[in-house]
């Protein structure tokens, strides 16, 4: 399949791969929508020249084919950088995931082995072809975007006043640049998939970037205004799923009673494709210094996350 | 390949989703079920733990269905759980706990290591109902009338309320957890015992306000509509109340509020929208009404006001100020009352 063909594709990949940080703690909710509304325009503005530098730098088949030394020194520390930052997004990703499923679905198991039996998963997903991924995106994402719309309605009965979100939010907040921000924790892994698409043929698909941000964006900000309605902020930020606690207040509910499969659905595919894009883009770095190479280091890379999770 | 990708992705959902789990799975007799725990001051100011759980007999019919109620005290709740008396001899599962009754002699430390064992407790479910009542051991010691759990009998009595008379009780654990963190108040549906005999029956006295985690005010039935009126709590239903002599029995199909803060002043105007379901009102007109309901909705927020430290109609949040609770002295009410059209 052309890679050019596969914008649609993209688009669903990039916003499932921003809207998996939705599994993490909402300790700043109403300042976060508000960092949500502000910086995702705003990112658009920084988004041109990023989406051109990465192309370049990312764009070079094989650092073979780079005739000076220095360019090349400087690419391949450059590689190595962005090769650990998909590496630590990988590990944070599915630790906090392995995480959630060893406290909340299978309690008594190990973390680590939670985290080893879906990395598999997703080591084996990135060392296929990308169009693999690709493809099981554009599938997950109906599947998400369908279970996010069913549970922003069925809430809706659930909801505080709308007009005391209002009244809480506060433009003055924004000052205080909290690292725990939920928005900071939204974008900081964009890097890793604007190298993974800058390393596919073809590079870079502007539009796609643009539109796979904006739905990733209004998911994330749907489910965040959803949290923010049915649980006061305060609250919000004690719970340690707030997603998954929110379906246990829809469950109540006499129509829906069983919603918690469909939040399962959202975060399993969501780890799935956010730890495979990790993966995946770590193959495509190394295979930037020999063709195999790509084979050996992701497995590899695998094995420091679990060991990582083990020393943890 | 592709029946190879989707094969370990089912297994996983099959292993990894569901009421039960790979590595805990039991069958329904080899556990007893959590239907419902009350929380007393015991002997010794131990914190005195009462349990109703689910019996299952193997093999046998849905009616034979039974509850047991055990008991026992201890420092933490974990450690009354620990001791509970009666020999029991399966594990105890929290997740289908559905109500929490809080005995009014609780202390405000005891009554803080309940819902931090309740936030701790991963199993029960953020939205199970809290209520209150004088021992919350004699509550679910009751004889059940509709179903053979006392506990779930209780929860149907509240949602059964909820429905009928519109008061929104708010008294979900998530919903309690919420007040006692933003205003450190909270209101409860408060249960009373009646012996009769041998058996003792119960009832829904109205709503009991807490603060700082000590009761505070005892409202009955139709106060409760006046302060799930005020606290914006209100859904939809009938409820009475009596002005001049005169006794009102409003249908609300539908409600809403709005509160309103003055700056620089402490004046705070709640105005609070009600459109009366038509068919079934026909004892006074609109007007009439909303005077009265006007007149009644002061002299209970009055009264209220007088007896209470915290903000409990959470009136700082929904006008969007942060000022000290208690600060609203001045405060006026509004109905706008209709009818439905058509």
């Amino acid at each position: 399949m052309q890679y050019n063909s596969l914008n649609l594709h993209r688009i669903c990949l990039l916003s499932l791969f921003l809207f998996g940080v939705v599994i993490n703690k909402l300790t700043d909710g109403s300042t976060g929508l508000l960092w949500l509304l502000i910086g995702t325009p705003a990112l658009f503005l920084v988004m041109p020249p990023l989406m051109k530098l990465f192309d370049r730098l990312f764009g070079v088949e094989s650092l073979k084919s780079v005739s000076s030394p220095a360019k090349k020194a400087g690419l391949a520390a450059l590689y190595i950088l962005s090769g650990l930052f998909a590496l630590w997004t990988a590990y944070f990703t599915s630790f906090r995931y392995a995480d959630f499923i060893a406290s909340a679905m299978i309690p008594g198991i190990p973390v680590v082995w939670v985290q080893l039996l879906f990395l598999l998963v997703c080591l084996w997903l990135s060392l296929k072809d990308p169009t693999v991924i690709l493809k099981i995106a554009l599938v997950g994402f109906v599947a998400v975007v369908l279970s996010v719309l069913l549970l922003f309605a069925v809430s809706i009965p659930h909801f505080a006043s709308p007009g005391s979100l209002l009244k809480s939010l506060d433009f003055g907040s924004l000052t205080d640049l909290n690292p725990d921000n939920p928005v900071l924790r939204f974008f900081l892994p964009l890097p890793v998939i604007l190298v993974l698409f800058a390393c596919l043929p073809g590079g870079i698909n502007k539009k796609s970037v643009y539109w796979g941000t904006l739905v990733g964006a209004a998911l994330f900000g749907l489910s965040m205004l959803q949290l923010l309605l049915i649980f006061d902020g305060e609250y919000l930020a004690t719970l340690d799923y707030p997603y998954l606690s929110s379906v246990s207040v829809l469950a109540a509910d006499e129509v829906f009673l069983r919603l918690d499969g469909l939040v399962y659905a959202i975060l399993y595919v969501c780890f799935f494709l956010k730890s495979s894009v990790c993966l995946l883009t770590i193959r495509l770095l190394s295979q930037k210094f020999g063709r195999r190479l790509g084979y050996i280091i992701t497995p590899a890379c695998t094995a420091v996350i679990i060991l990582c999770s083990l020393l943890a | 390949m592709r029946k190879l990708l989707i094969l370990p992705l089912v297994l996983l959902l099959l292993a990894t989703t569901g009421c039960r789990n790979i590595t805990q799975a039991r069958e329904p007799e080899q556990e007893y079920l959590a239907a419902a725990m009350g929380f007393d001051r015991g002997e010794g100011d131990l914190l005195e733990v009462t349990l109703e759980v689910i019996v299952f007999s193997v093999g046998a019919a849905e009616d034979s269905i039974e509850s047991r109620l055990f008991s026992g005290t201890g420092h933490t709740v974990k450690e009354a759980v620990g001791n509970l008396s009666g020999e029991v001899a399966k594990t105890i599962v929290f997740s289908h706990c559905a109500l929490l009754v809080l005995g009014e002699t609780l202390s405000a430390g005891q009554l803080d290591e309940v819902f931090r064992f309740c936030a701790a407790e991963p199993n029960i479910s953020i939205s199970a109902l809290v209520a209150a009542a004088p021992h919350a051991g004699k509550l679910l010691s009751c004889q059940s009338i509709s179903t053979p759990i006392t506990g779930y009998d209780l929860t149907g009595v509240l949602q059964q309320k909820r429905r009928d008379w519109g008061v929104g009780l708010s008294n979900r654990l998530y919903e309690v957890e919420s007040g006692r963190l933003n205003t450190e108040c909270f209101a409860l549906p408060f249960f009373t015992v009646i012996r009769e005999g041998e058996e003792s029956s119960y009832t829904l006295h109205g709503i009991r306000i807490y603060e700082n985690d000590l009761p505070s005010l005892t409202l009955n039935l139709s106060e409760s509509a006046f302060y799930s009126l005020l606290s914006g709590s209100f859904k939809s239903g009938s409820f009475y109340f009596e002005s001049d002599g005169i006794v009102y029995q409003p249908e609300v199909r539908r409600y809403s509020s709005k509160v309103r803060a003055a700056r620089g002043i402490n004046r705070v105007e709640i105005s609070i929208r009600l459109i009366l379901e038509k068919e079934r009102y026909s004892m006074t007109d609109n007007d009439t009404l909303k005077t009265a309901l006007e007149r009644a909705a002061a002299r209970f927020y009055n009264s209220v006001a007088a007896n209470c430290r915290t903000d409990i109609f959470n009136l700082g949040k929904r006008a969007g100020t942060k000022g000290a609770p208690g600060d609203f002295s001045d405060v006026s009410i509004r109905f706008d009352v209709r009818e439905r059209p058509g």
